[in-house]
């Protein structure tokens, strides 16, 4: 599933934030123009997806969100839109309020990317209870665990105040290479996993089942520990990382923010989607040749060559490689030659 | 083939602009006619009045306020087809549904080319499967956006509704080898002949309001038809007969002067140039054709 950017623009600054870089980089009056969008939205389905992700920056931040839903969906494509749950436009959220009030929920998800309202602004903590409070059927929460011991206990009391879906989708915080930025290292994805095996109980209290984002490393969970999180995701547990394709408003793509800097195209540049994906698989795999994952180990690990787990995220790879002395594959640097 | 309005390969080729009432004259000759009206009663009474209402289309010109969502639902199961004249679609998140309903009964949205954002509704509504345009007069402002519908007609990857005048402009361009933008606004004899309440033939609406006519009677309709493109055809003849500037704009062949006009700004031949391109080359214009006639090369 691909994922438009409808503006890079955004209305907060966390501090784990992996697109932090893009949303520095980009031109003040950035936003998608239908005739962009109508490509794209003509680009995938061509390619024979049938659901795509509006991300920003904080994409209500996109004067026409509330037309740009109604017309992906109608185009027969599911949306799931990433923000913050900040509308900052008055007009826009009562728009959506009241364009989206005969929406069929399996048309339409709102993903609240939500963190500790202890460390939210009295403006911020108000905002949200807005959209919670307007969408609940739409929305889940997702949540970056971007250090440890991370504190989840928000998380049920968010979710069952507001009645929103019982889920949440949970990601782990993974650098932007040769840029910082709080996260999880890979010294750390063992208190990690840690820390969540310990918290699921909690989580299965409140009826809410964690949804496993990419990048997680699977040896960072003992069996004991892999046992309760298959039960616990149903047999959902994630640990692959694959290329997404993240398509911005002036119609660059690149597989994921955290890999921006090395394969940043112009969508116009491929003739179709299976070409893009070719394209994104190639250079991942160039990465995974020089280091298969976060760990040494990871090169030579049934795990990840049998398909099961990916090696954690690629950003970590990339980080380590611009302080190396330059010996690998051009690809796998920002700066390649050529 | 896609046109601006529906014709049937009748003795007359071209379709009919005229009156309910002299239309009626018409019956029986499978003529396609077109009535024009200002006002939502007297679109209703002339669909009402049509004796093979397949054969007829209304074309309604809306006042600037109405939108696909304001209106006339009656409009949209008068039985005839429809081709609504507006300034605006309005906004899309409100008449979304009103564009598949309007795709599935086959009307057609003409957009005025004052609107600054018709080409971008028109793209909108053709990729919701309504066959849709702006409304091209010979001095219309030729807006950058224009090209992005030029585009879509001709090299959008998915199935879409016709965007006009540049769908039908291919169509006959692949037939005639020539074309005008007149279709959308009924100004290419061609296609459309003018016809009074007093049984006289005009080529346009312009020659028609100035008792400009090039015939009479309904008589012999093949006869009307064929004299009618012989004087179009002698028109844009005469252009190079006289070496006129237009001649040597590389987008002659699907303009024919129409944009004489605004020619010094030079923007009628930048688009246009680029939809001969299109034309020529793409899918959706002759582009198969063309494939089909090279040599088999296995």
């Amino acid at each position: 599933m691909a994922n438009i950017l409808l503006t890079e623009k955004c209305v907060r600054s966390c501090p784990y934030c992996f697109a932090a870089k893009q949303m520095h980089d980009s031109a003040p009056d950035d936003v998608m123009s239908w005739n962009d969008l109508i490509y794209v939205v003509d680009f995938l389905a061509d390619g024979g997806d049938r659901a795509v992700s509006l991300l920003g920056g904080e994409p209500f931040l996109h004067p026409r969100i509330v037309d740009i839903i109604l017309y992906i969906i109608e185009r027969g494509m599911h949306v799931t839109v990433f923000t913050s749950g900040i509308v900052a436009d008055r007009q826009v959220f009562d728009d959506a309020v009241e364009l989206l009030a005969d929406v069929d929920p399996r048309d339409l998800a709102f993903v609240v990317n939500y963190n500790n309202p202890s460390i939210m602004s009295e403006r911020e903590r108000e905002a949200t209870d807005r959209f919670f409070r307007a969408f609940a059927r739409f929305t889940t929460i997702g949540v970056n665990v971007y250090k440890v011991p991370f504190d989840y206990s928000f998380i049920g009391q968010t979710v069952l105040r507001y009645g929103l879906g019982r889920s949440v989708r949970l990601g782990v915080a993974h650098p932007v290479p040769g840029h910082g930025g709080v996260s999880v290292g890979a010294d750390k994805m063992k208190a990690m996993a840690a820390d969540l095996d310990a918290n699921l109980p909690r989580l299965e209290a409140a009826g809410i089942v964690v949804g496993m984002d990419c990048g997680f490393p699977l040896c960072a969970f003992s069996d004991e520990q892999l046992g309760r999180l298959y039960r616990h995701t149903r047999g959902g547990a994630n640990f692959k990382c694959t290329p997404a394709i993240d398509i911005g408003p002036d119609m660059r793509v690149w597989p994921c923010f955290p890999t921006a800097e090395y394969r940043t195209r112009s969508l116009f540049d491929y003739e179709n989607l299976d070409a893009l994906l070719e394209d994104f698989d190639s250079f991942e795999r160039s990465v995974r040749i020089e280091k298969g994952g976060l760990y040494q180990e990871c090169d030579g690990c049934r795990h990840r060559l049998s398909g099961l787990c990916s090696g954690g995220c690629m950003a970590h790879p990339l980080n380590e490689f611009i302080n190396e002395p330059r010996l690998r594959y051009d690809d796998v640097y920002r700066d390649k030659e050529g | 083939m896609t046109t601006c309005i529906a014709t049937k390969r009748a003795e007359l080729r071209q379709a009919v602009v005229t009156d309910a009432a002299t239309s009626r004259l018409l019956a029986g000759q499978g003529v396609s006619v077109v009535v024009v009206a200002d006002d939502v009663e007297e679109a209703l009474a002339a669909a009402a009045s049509a004796i093979e209402p397949e054969l007829m289309t209304v074309v309604y010109r809306a006042d600037r306020a109405v939108t696909l969502e304001t209106l006339d639902e009656r409009l949209l199961t008068a039985g005839v087809n429809l081709v609504a004249e507006l300034y605006s679609m309005g906004r899309p998140a409100r008449v979304m549904k009103r564009i598949r309903r309007l795709g599935e009964a086959g009307a057609t949205l003409m957009l005025s080319a004052e609107n600054p954002d018709a080409a971008e509704e028109a793209v909108i509504a053709s990729s919701l499967g309504l066959h849709s345009g702006i409304l091209l007069e010979r001095n219309s402002e030729l807006d950058d956006s224009l090209a992005d519908t030029v585009s879509y007609q001709f090299y959008g990857r998915m199935a879409h509704a016709p965007i006009e005048p540049w769908a039908t402009m291919g169509a006959r361009y692949c037939d005639d080898m020539t074309a005008t933008p007149g279709c959308g606004v009924l100004d290419d004899p061609m296609l459309t002949l003018h016809l009074t309440a007093g049984l006289d033939w005009a080529l346009t609406a312009e020659d028609a309001a100035a008792g400009r006519y090039f015939d009479h009677g309904i008589a012999d309709l093949a006869a009307t038809g064929e004299k009618a493109r012989r004087l179009a055809r002698a028109q844009w003849q005469e252009l190079m007969v006289d070496c006129d500037a237009c001649t040597f704009c590389p987008a002659f062949r699907v303009c024919q002067g129409w944009f004489a006009g605004q020619r010094e700004k030079g923007k009628c031949r930048e688009l246009l140039d680029e939809v001969r391109e299109a034309v020529q080359n793409s899918e959706a214009g002759c582009g198969q054709l063309n494939r089909e006639e090279e040599p088999c090369r296995r």
